[in-house]
């Protein structure tokens, strides 16, 4: 089943088309640069085309990437714990707790003022959510309550930002969070590389660190406790890992739904279901994906940018009805 | 080694009912069987054994240390525990699911851990169905591969709850035999199940439980008598026909 055979094949297939991205990510922008005038940036002969490579596109590329894939990562690894297809940062809620997180301090103008408020912010929400809804499915994270508790805590997030919108001390405030909420790696710098580096960095370590108990866990948490792994304290691992990943993502980028449930998907065709094989390859489709789809948005003619998180929305709420369709046939509901 | 286990007044409570009351007993290498009606306590007995469960009173020994006072990783390598539920969650190969039960040595990649999990699936005849994924396979398959599985830990001790019960006659006998081999081999085996024959044909002795309490334990022969499975089951043995007693109610 895997395809292509050799993992030596296959890592450098990887890095290939991750450099590919990558490179495609760099070539495209609202300045129309030739690949001459775009090598003679590269070799630093060209000033301007300097600076739109290196300053304005390399940290979009960057942000692209490290999302992506922390992105996909968490949706593997919260997928693998809760033994469910159809879970995801966004889909728990965590997604849009965060934006509240984020969104309070953008209205109070504390992001202002202090800038490492908004992600601490953003984290510390998205915990909470992540954590209600583990708690909420208990000791049987059945698909369905899941999906239902992950939909509460995702309602409540929604309509604690839709207050604090309401509640935003003037519409121009109220205008660039209704923005920022969309989702976007447009005019970013390296300081929003160095806000998100660091916690999705640990989020994915803290991720990875966890692939032999998500195996232990595809025969049950009761087995999975007899082959030695403490579930409760993994679980709480699991959840910081998560929430790292899902709200340094929505403190520099806005809302980006749907990579996390889509990237595991499409990385098990290659690599097979068992939870920890699927990480890595989550966190590169992941990083894949967001980079394609950033890249893609770009080449669309219109007169605004259209947003990222509003691409990724259009193409992945589709395909979650899809797996809907799909699980109601395995007949692993409720 | 051979291990043994030694339960001291042991009472596990779920609320304000008892699951297991002031239980002592002593568990000795060789195949135990655990029988008893359902909600007897077998599952929380094995769940205790394998520290799973921690009792609200009373102590568990292995081989005469606390059993409590085992870190999970040599209580993972010591005691294999094959679980009631025979979910398999996620579409993987028999194979891999046979190499978790190498977890608790991270080895299922070197040639140690590979060997374990090939004799493991050779001893329950699953070898064949190693590149199925466990989607596919039929209920006494799957449970035949999670048997595997707990059986490549190569613990001294495996703790089994119903390990036959989807099986058919053929397999239920394969794999008595099976834990009969295991057990004569010096493993300590634990196992729940409803059969009484094959309790009576395989085990070693039994433990009867009913409703948390002892009820009987010793060999099969002098333990399980008319009176006792009357008393326990509810049933009386009617005259033999080509199968076996008719079970009539008590």
């Amino acid at each position: 089943m895997p395809f292509p055979s050799s993992r030596s094949t296959r890592i450098t297939l990887t890095a290939l088309a991750l450099a590919l991205a990558a490179a495609l990510s760099l070539a495209v922008g609202p300045a129309h640069l030739s690949p001459a005038t775009l090598f003679r940036g590269v070799a630093g002969s060209d000033e301007t085309a300097r600076i739109i490579l290196f300053e304005l596109r390399l940290p979009r590329t960057l942000l692209a990437l490290v999302i992506g894939g922390g992105l996909g990562l968490a949706g593997a690894g919260l997928q693998g714990f809760l033994r469910n297809p159809l879970a995801a940062p966004d889909l728990v809620g965590a997604s849009n707790a965060a934006a509240f997180g984020a969104v309070v301090m953008l209205a109070t103008g504390a992001a202002n003022a202090l800038s490492w408020l908004l992600p601490v912010s953003a984290i510390l929400c998205s915990l909470l959510a992540v954590a209600g809804v583990l708690a909420a499915a208990g000791r049987d994270p059945r698909i369905l309550t899941v999906v239902l508790a992950g939909l509460a805590v995702s309602a409540l997030g929604a309509a604690l930002v839709a207050l604090t919108l309401n509640l935003a001390p003037n519409d121009f405030a109220a205008l660039e969070i209704a923005f920022w909420l969309l989702g976007s790696l447009a005019d970013r710098s390296f300081t929003h590389i160095a806000i998100a580096l660091p916690p999705i960095v640990l989020g994915a370590a803290l991720i990875l660190r966890r692939g032999a108990m998500l195996d232990a866990l595809a025969l049950g948490e009761e087995t999975a406790r007899s082959l030695g792994f403490n579930i409760a304290r993994e679980q709480v691992l699991l959840v910081i890992g998560v929430a790292l990943i899902s709200g340094a993502s929505v403190a520099v980028a806005g809302v980006i739904g749907f990579i996390g449930l889509v990237a595991p998907h499409l990385a098990r065709p290659f690599v097979g279901s068992r939870p920890a094989a699927v990480l890595v390859p989550s966190a590169v489709t992941g990083a894949l994906m967001l980079t394609c789809a950033d890249t893609a948005l770009r080449l669309i003619p219109s007169l605004d940018e259209i947003r990222l998180g509003v691409i990724t929305a259009l193409l992945g709420a589709p395909f979650f009805f899809l797996l809907v369709l799909r699980e109601r046939r395995s007949m692993r509901w409720g | 080694m051979a291990s043994t286990f030694d339960c001291r007044n042991v009472t596990v409570t779920r609320g304000a009912r008892h699951l297991l009351a002031d239980l002592s007993l002593t568990i000795a290498p060789g195949l135990t069987g655990l029988v008893g009606p359902n909600g007897a306590g077998k599952t929380t007995l094995l769940r205790v054994l394998a520290g799973l469960e921690d009792p609200a009173a009373g102590t568990v020994a292995f081989d005469g240390a606390p059993l409590a006072a085992m870190s999970m990783q040599t209580r993972a390598r010591k005691l294999a525990y094959l679980a009631q539920e025979a979910a398999i969650h996620w579409p993987m190969p028999a194979r891999e699911v046979v190499a978790l039960g190498r977890l608790p040595f991270a080895d299922s990649q070197s040639a140690a851990g590979r060997a374990a999990c090939e004799e493991a699936m050779r001893l329950t005849g699953t070898t064949h169905l190693a590149d199925q994924i466990a989607d596919s396979l039929s209920g006494g398959e799957r449970a035949r591969i999670l048997l595997a599985r707990a059986i490549a830990v190569g613990a001294p001790v495996l703790l089994a709850d119903e390990p036959t019960a989807a099986l058919d006659l053929k397999y239920r006998l394969e794999t008595f035999s099976l834990l009969r081999r295991l057990a004569d081999d010096g493993q300590t085996i634990v196992a729940a199940f409803h059969d009484l024959a094959f309790a009576e044909r395989f085990a070693d002795r039994v433990i009867v439980l009913s409703g948390g309490l002892l009820a009987g334990e010793g060999m099969p022969d002098s333990t399980l008598t008319d009176d006792l499975i009357s008393r326990v089951f509810e049933v009386s043995a009617g005259p033999a026909g080509r199968f076996g007693p008719r079970w009539e109610p008590a």
